[in-house]
């Protein structure tokens, strides 16, 4: 599998997209941080943000860049044919879909460094340490977990859909779907269990007084199975636990490395036993 | 006789249709074996089982000995190089690059040779150009050198000049004869440009609808293509009797049809039968060609 993975890192190198997103995340991650500064220099008055919030705005949308990449990076092997190289050259069907979850997997990692090294190397200076260091810590090991995962998924629909114009569409889909459901789900668990509610009256003074009332039951609050599920939901899509992050939760982290080892081991598995049944052309 | 690939009863089923059905074949070590048939008749799925693009659906095959079934078949793998319908190629790499490439897929220590490959072909002189930007037939050209990369002994080429200009044909043949003389490639050629089949095969293997209808060597082909005079008589018992003293080969194909495998003087021949009582009733030269005798074999549509 050795020489597959360096014949895949090899095509990666010359890969223009993966240059493209590249850059993309370290020019995005340089311009976030000096976006606050150039306020600070046209309104004295503006408060600087702290690093860690900088630092975690860009987990929900990285799946993104991952799946367009992951969507491209198989789906050319299947255009151009060079997949078929791979087989006719003797290695086995599982070390090729391994080998390109690897390097797919890989070039995730290296966006998330983009994102990270200019949060390092200017962020540090300009904005003073983390608030929360062993957080930005913990939530850094997730994201490399999560784009494993999400990668996984996305690995799954590119090697089992021989058309590189139809995987890519549907990688994109199924980003944007567990996207749209981590969001879901948050937003849902996200709900207040009471509503603070008072009627406002104005006094013959002219005075305005807000009156509070007790506190009502939220409709839209869930409670038991319901939101065990949309918990469940939410720390298990990969695109929920990056909604957490963006917003600095609280996570729990070893449930989360457990529940992203399970959608990379999952996907996987059943992608390689398909595969290698596939018929290819 | 040593084989390089042998083919036992293979079926193939895409759903409901039926691509191969019990398919046998024989491909002996140093040939350049001609696999000939129509559009749809099985060539490319065989070629795609043996490449272990596609598992059939029973049967099986041995590439140097060694069963299809046994694991060790991707190792004899190893041995083949193969172009399967089109080029297997990276367009956005240059064609030394896609070289490279092949060479770390198969995990060759060096990339030493990689410049001979690409001379053997013909394509030392491409430089920085992208493979987007090559022509149909090098573009075929380079889908050798990968399949060369590795120095293979079995060469597998599906319908290798499709497409290609007269110089890009003639190229590509010549490129084929001399892996096979020079390097002593054994090479498996499916096409069904028959005439082209002609000046390169050492052996045939014809397929219909799935199942090989017919295998035989070039000579084999020479001697059932071989120029005949074919004769209708009143009687061939007679005529028997003066080719015999004529000393011409012959075949007697009814009683009053015969083949003469010779040059006939008609005068002659007709002086001599007529003692017997015997006449001439027709006689036409017959010169059959590889695409006469798949004809003869399959028979029907033109469309080889």
């Amino acid at each position: 599998m050795r020489n597959l993975i360096s014949a895949n890192f090899a095509k990666l190198k010359k890969d223009k997209f993966f240059w493209l997103a590249f850059f993309l995340m370290l020019s995005w991650s340089t311009i976030r941080l000096l976006a606050p500064w150039i306020e600070v220099l046209q309104t004295p008055d503006f408060k600087l943000p702290d690093l860690d919030a900088l630092f975690v705005q860009y987990y929900p949308l990285i799946g993104g860049l991952c799946a367009i990449l992951t969507g491209l990076f198989i789906g050319r092997e299947y255009s151009d044919g060079t997949m078929r190289n791979k087989v006719i050259a003797g290695h086995s069907r599982s070390r090729i879909y391994l080998s390109n979850f690897v390097v797919s997997t890989a070039a995730g990692w290296l966006l998330n460094i983009a994102w990270i090294i200019p949060m390092l190397v200017l962020g540090l200076p300009l904005f003073g340490f983390f608030s929360n260091p062993l957080t930005i810590a913990g939530y850094t090991l997730v994201s490399f977990f999560m784009i494993a995962a999400l990668t996984a998924v996305f690995t799954v629909l590119a090697m089992l859909i021989p058309n590189k114009t139809n995987s890519s569409i549907s990688v994109i889909c199924a980003f944007l779907f567990m996207l749209m459901l981590g969001s879901a789900c948050y937003n849902q668990l996200c709900e207040p269990e009471f509503i603070q509610s008072g009627n406002v009256v104005v006094e013959e003074s002219g005075n305005i007084n807000i009156e509070k009332l007790e506190p009502q039951k939220n409709p839209a609050y869930v409670e038991g199975n319901t939101r065990r599920l949309l918990t469940f939901g939410r720390d298990f899509l990969p695109t929920g636990q990056a909604i957490q992050m963006s917003n600095q939760e609280e996570i729990d982290l070893s449930i989360m490395l457990v529940y992203s080892s399970v959608l990379i081991a999952l996907p996987t598995c059943a992608g390689i036993a398909v595969f290698r049944k596939m018929d290819l052309k | 006789m040593d084989y390089v690939l042998e083919v036992n009863n293979l079926t193939k089923y895409y759903g409901k249709f039926r691509a191969l059905q019990g398919l046998t074949m024989h491909i002996p070590q140093g040939s350049i074996y001609g696999f000939v048939g129509k559009n749809g008749s099985g060539k490319t799925t065989l070629i795609r089982l043996i490449c272990g693009l596609q598992t059939p659906t029973s049967g099986t095959y041995s590439l140097y000995g060694i069963d299809s079934e046994q694991n060790e078949i991707n190792k004899s793998r190893r041995r083949m190089g193969a172009v399967v319908e089109t080029p297997a190629i990276y367009m956005e790499m240059t064609a030394k690059e896609n070289l490279k490439q092949q060479s770390l897929i198969l995990g060759l220590p060096s990339n030493e040779g990689l410049d001979d490959v690409l001379k053997l072909v013909g394509l030392e002189n491409t430089g920085k150009k992208k493979v987007k930007n090559f022509s149909l037939g090098m573009r075929q050209r380079l889908g050798i050198a990968i399949a060369l990369v590795g120095d293979p002994d079995f060469l597998v080429l599906d319908e290798p000049i499709n497409g290609l200009d007269p110089q890009g044909i003639i190229e590509i043949r010549e490129l084929i004869l001399k892996l096979n003389r020079e390097c002593n490639i054994t090479v498996l050629i499916s096409s069904h440009i028959l005439d082209e089949l002609s000046r390169l095969a050492t052996h045939y293997g014809i397929i219909d609808g799935g199942c090989m209808v017919k295998e035989l060597s070039a000579e084999e082909l020479e001697a059932a293509c071989r120029k005949k005079v074919h004769i209708t008589v009143t009687s061939t018992a007679p005529l028997c009797t003066v080719l015999d003293e004529l000393g011409v080969e012959y075949k007697i194909a009814s009683q009053t049809q015969a083949d003469i495998f010779a040059k006939v003087n008609v005068s002659q021949l007709a002086h001599k039968l007529a003692p017997y009582g015997c006449e001439i009733l027709s006689m036409q030269e017959q010169d059959e060609s590889l695409e006469g005798y798949y004809m003869s074999l399959v028979g029907g549509n033109k469309n080889a």
